[in-house]
């Protein structure tokens, strides 16, 4: 008897996110972010029209395949903006959180070697605050959202080179 | 002549101090002023009671008394006259006498001390010159002594010849005496000034050699102190014995900054021996050297 | 010729000035260069075959450290005296030197010595300064830097630093092994002393002005929040732990006030905190990032990086906030400023497209000056006489400490223990 419950709610549950994420009819990186935030604003909690096919359950978080498997943004030197690219991955990750209220992430800004350390401290600070207000625009709540910069001290890559340098500018997503 | 002065410095003294005790005395004898004369004195004439023929003949010889007296006194002031005009013609006689005596004298006295001051105008001329000027030449260090000797040589026999001419001239007539003495006077004024022109530029040129020389050595051992101010001065004066040797160095004008002088001292006692000309005769321009350690101007 | 003008001349002779006799040179420039001196090692006299320190080796070290000084090498010394009548001055001009300096060390018993030393100036041939200290065999290294200091103001004027600490952080290892450490050694390098070790990041070591406590960044809660700590008892409190960022602590010349970086309105802004009761005051108020407060040595004003502008650039503002003055305009970035202990001068971080190098601005001129050419120097931090500046540089794949004269002239890597060296601070002088 238990049985037939539990598993009919689950199933439920899963016709609904199946149903919800197969309503969603835009395609990969057709809309822009700004049509995409006042949809996600305009219907409320529930995201949708997302991306097609992303799954936010919590097991997605683990899925290797899944888009959130990339927890890193990667910057400009000198610079806070965040790519196209970089946005596409952070609205995922908002999707995720906003599916998943309960859940809390934590930004690391970090910066590469170059320039005083300090100043470095409030360039990753100014980083994580960048991913902030985006993933906040994709209607993620801010007490799901920690910030914390490392500046230059937990680099990703050691090294003096360019190529070190471009790993070491980014923000981490940290669950 | 002007070796003899040079070689008895203490005999011109003598002679001038001498010669100025004399025209003291020569002022001070010969500022009199002429004596007045007196007026004669008269006779008080005695009144007495007489009648008139009497009065008459009494006023007759009063008369011709007077007449004589007036007479007598007209000789006599004549007479006195006469003497104070002599006694001036033989005062101013005196006077012309001793005047001439004197211009004479001061005459002999005004070439002695023009020709002693041209010397010492001479001297420090010399000194002065070289010691400011350092132009660049070339050195003629053994024709600059064989002509400087020939010159001094024939200076020497000029001085005698002009000496033993003046000598002769002063026994004749004495206003042509002056004369002549002021254009001697004047010529060899000409001539000394000619000489010492010559014997500088000697001297110079060999000296604008050696300066160059010894400012590299003072700079290549000078360590200018890395935290002074700018705009620093010191003067240092620095004795030498002949081989560049230094045996005495002394600020004489501060910097203000010790370290700042006491680097400038450190690079004079280092940079001995100064390198100095061999010639000896040279020696006495570098006695003694006055380094200006001025970097920033 | 009339009466008067005869006379005249005669006065005039009489009256003659006397012939000045020196001649006058002028000298318009010399050598800028270090002084050459000689250090001779100290004679020794106890039970021992050598001396437990070599306190001939640490003043030769710390004088030629400075870039003022020259050291003879050991090898080109022509005698070894050891007292003053032994000293003969003819043989030191020949080598050259400007200055003798001797000594001894002698076993007084109990495990205490007695240090003796004199400075000569050779070419004058006379004794300048010397004197003589009693002392433990763990202070022979600090007499050795105070006969350094001494010496060193015998010659310069200036006051010397050598008797003086330095704070700084080292990282040794990799990824989840990596180990921080914040130190306190001589100002040589020698003999350090571990204030604080963590596996997460220290930053931002400041020395108070009695230089008795040091303020510092630890990341050991997984986020960054500033402590002080006392250097002798290693006791410790936490100052500023607010939401978001603690960063770049600053004492005030007080040592009453703490200045730093927070972001907890925001982003990051100065603030300034009073130590005693944690009251705190906002002092700039800019979208912009606004880092690094460092106060000028009268109080009065804080010098901190901001970008305001457009780029990195350091600025100036009253202790009290208000209008901010930009102070740099050459280079394309410049930060981590320090101030010259005489608030005329500041050293910083300068990128121009080269590389990133230490620069030291004159405040009245304008001027600025690159005084090291590496590519990724950081941290620079005046010695408390103002005449050096210590700093963080790489070399090859390790990062170092090299310490650099104010003029630019002389450099010389400092020798620290093996692992990452960085954000050196020199304390000031010890009250």
């Amino acid at each position: 008897m238990k049985h037939k419950l539990g598993s009919f709610i689950v199933l439920a549950l899963v016709a609904l996110i199946t149903a919800c994420s197969s309503t969603g009819g835009n395609k990969d990186g057709d809309a822009s972010i700004e049509d995409r935030g006042t949809e996600a604003s305009a219907s409320g909690a529930v995201a949708s029209g997302a991306t097609s096919g992303t799954d936010y359950s919590s097991a997605a978080l683990n899925d290797p395949n899944s888009p959130l498997s990339r927890r890193v943004i990667y910057f400009e030197y000198d610079s806070a903006e965040i790519t196209d690219d970089g946005q596409q991955l952070l609205a995922e990750h908002a999707g995720y959180l906003v599916a998943n209220p309960g859940t809390h992430i934590t930004l690391e800004g970090h910066t590469d070697e170059r320039g005083s350390r300090e100043y470095n401290i409030a360039l990753g600070d100014r980083r994580a605050l960048s991913v902030e207000r985006i993933l906040e625009l994709n209607g993620v709540s801010a007490e799901q959202i920690t910030i914390v910069s490392y500046g230059e001290e937990k680099p990703a890559a050691e090294g003096h080179s360019d190529a070190a340098w471009r790993l070491n500018r980014r923000v981490e997503l940290v669950y | 002549m002007w070796q003899a002065i040079r070689e008895n410095p203490r005999a011109v003294t003598y002679a001038v101090l001498m010669h100025v005790g004399l025209l003291l005395l020569l002022v001070i004898s010969l500022d009199w002023t002429p004596k007045a004369i007196k007026p004669g004195t008269h006779k008080p004439i005695q009144a007495e009671l007489v009648d008139s023929s009497k009065l008459q003949a009494v006023e007759e010889k009063k008369q011709a008394e007077q007449q004589r007296l007036a007479e007598e006194q007209r000789q006599r002031e004549q007479e006195q006259q006469r003497k104070a005009e002599q006694a001036a013609q033989q005062k101013a006689e005196a006077e012309r006498k001793l005047k001439a005596e004197q211009a004479a004298k001061q005459k002999a006295e005004a070439e002695q001390v023009a020709k002693q001051k041209a010397e010492a105008e001479r001297k420090r001329k010399a000194e002065t010159e070289a010691k400011q000027k350092a132009a660049a030449e070339a050195k003629r260090k053994a024709e600059a002594e064989a002509k400087q000797k020939a010159a001094a040589e024939a200076k020497r026999r000029a001085e005698q010849a002009a000496k033993e001419k003046a000598a002769k001239e002063k026994a004749a007539k004495e206003k042509a005496a002056a004369e002549a003495a002021r254009q001697r006077e004047a010529e060899q004024a000409l001539q000394a000034q000619l000489a010492e022109e010559q014997a500088q530029a000697r001297a110079e040129s060999a000296l604008s050699g050696y300066i160059p020389q010894i400012q590299q050595k003072i700079q290549r051992n000078w360590l200018r102190p890395g935290g002074s101010a700018g705009g620093l001065s010191c003067l240092i004066r620095v004795k030498l014995i002949p081989g560049g040797e230094v045996v005495d160095a002394r600020v004489v004008r501060s910097s203000g900054d010790p370290l700042f002088d006491r680097s400038v001292e450190t690079a004079v006692l280092k940079a001995s021996p100064l390198p100095l000309p061999p010639d000896a005769a040279m020696f006495k321009y570098f006695r003694e050297i006055d380094f200006n350690f001025n970097p920033d101007n | 010729m009339t009466r008067p003008v005869k006379l005249l001349l005669l006065i005039s002779v009489l009256f003659t000035a006397p012939v000045d006799a020196a001649l006058t040179i002028e000298i318009t420039q010399g050598m800028e260069g270090a002084i050459p001196i000689a250090v001779v090692p100290f004679g020794w006299r106890g039970k021992a075959p050598a001396a437990p320190e070599n306190i001939a080796a640490i003043i030769s070290a710390d004088l030629s450290r400075s870039g003022r000084f020259e050291s003879l090498p050991d090898r080109d010394l022509v005698s070894h005296p050891t007292s003053a009548e032994q000293v003969k001055f003819q043989n030191w001009r020949m080598l050259s030197v400007d200055n003798l300096v001797i000594g001894q060390l002698e076993e007084s018993g109990d495990g205490r010595y007695t240090v003796q030393f004199e400075l000569f100036d050779v070419f004058r041939g006379t004794r300048l300064t010397g004197s003589s200290f009693s002392a433990a065999t763990r202070d022979l290294r600090t007499v050795a830097h105070h006969i350094s200091d001494l010496i060193y103001e015998a010659l310069t004027g200036e006051r010397g630093a050598f008797n003086t600490q330095i704070a700084y952080v080292t990282s040794s290892g990799t990824g989840k092994n990596k180990t921080y450490t914040l130190l306190v050694a001589d100002s040589d390098g020698y003999s350090p002393q571990t204030i604080l070790t963590s596996k997460q990041p220290l930053m931002s070591p400041a020395w108070s002005s009695d230089a008795r406590q040091i303020a510092y960044v630890s990341f050991e809660n997984k986020t960054a929040e500033i402590y002080i700590q006392e250097v002798t008892t290693g006791s410790r409190r936490k100052l500023a732990s607010f939401k978001g960022i603690n960063g770049a602590p600053s004492w005030s010349p007080d040592g009453r006030q703490l200045a730093l970086t927070l972001s907890r309105d925001g982003n990051s802004e100065i603030y300034v905190m009073n130590i005693a009761d944690g009251d705190l005051r906002r002092i700039t108020n800019s979208p912009s990032i606004d880092t690094e407060p460092v106060w000028t040595p009268d109080g009065k004003n804080i010098v901190f990086t901001s970008d305001r502008g457009g780029s990195a650039q350091i600025y100036r503002v009253s202790a009290r906030g208000g209008q901010a003055q930009r102070l740099t305009f050459e280079g394309k970035y410049n930060a981590g400023a320090d101030i010259s202990p005489d608030g005329r001068k500041l050293a910083m971080v300068h990128g121009n497209g080269g590389g990133y190098r230490i620069a030291v601005l004159d405040l009245k001129s304008g001027s600025l000056r690159e005084l090291t050419d590496g590519r990724l120097d950081e941290s620079p931090s005046f010695s408390p006489n103002g005449s050096m500046i210590i700093y963080a540089t790489d070399a090859g794949n390790r990062e170092v400490l090299s310490a650099v004269s104010v003029d630019g002239r002389f450099r010389q890597r400092l020798s620290l223990q093996a692992g990452n060296v960085r954000e050196p601070v020199w304390s000031p002088f010890s009250k």
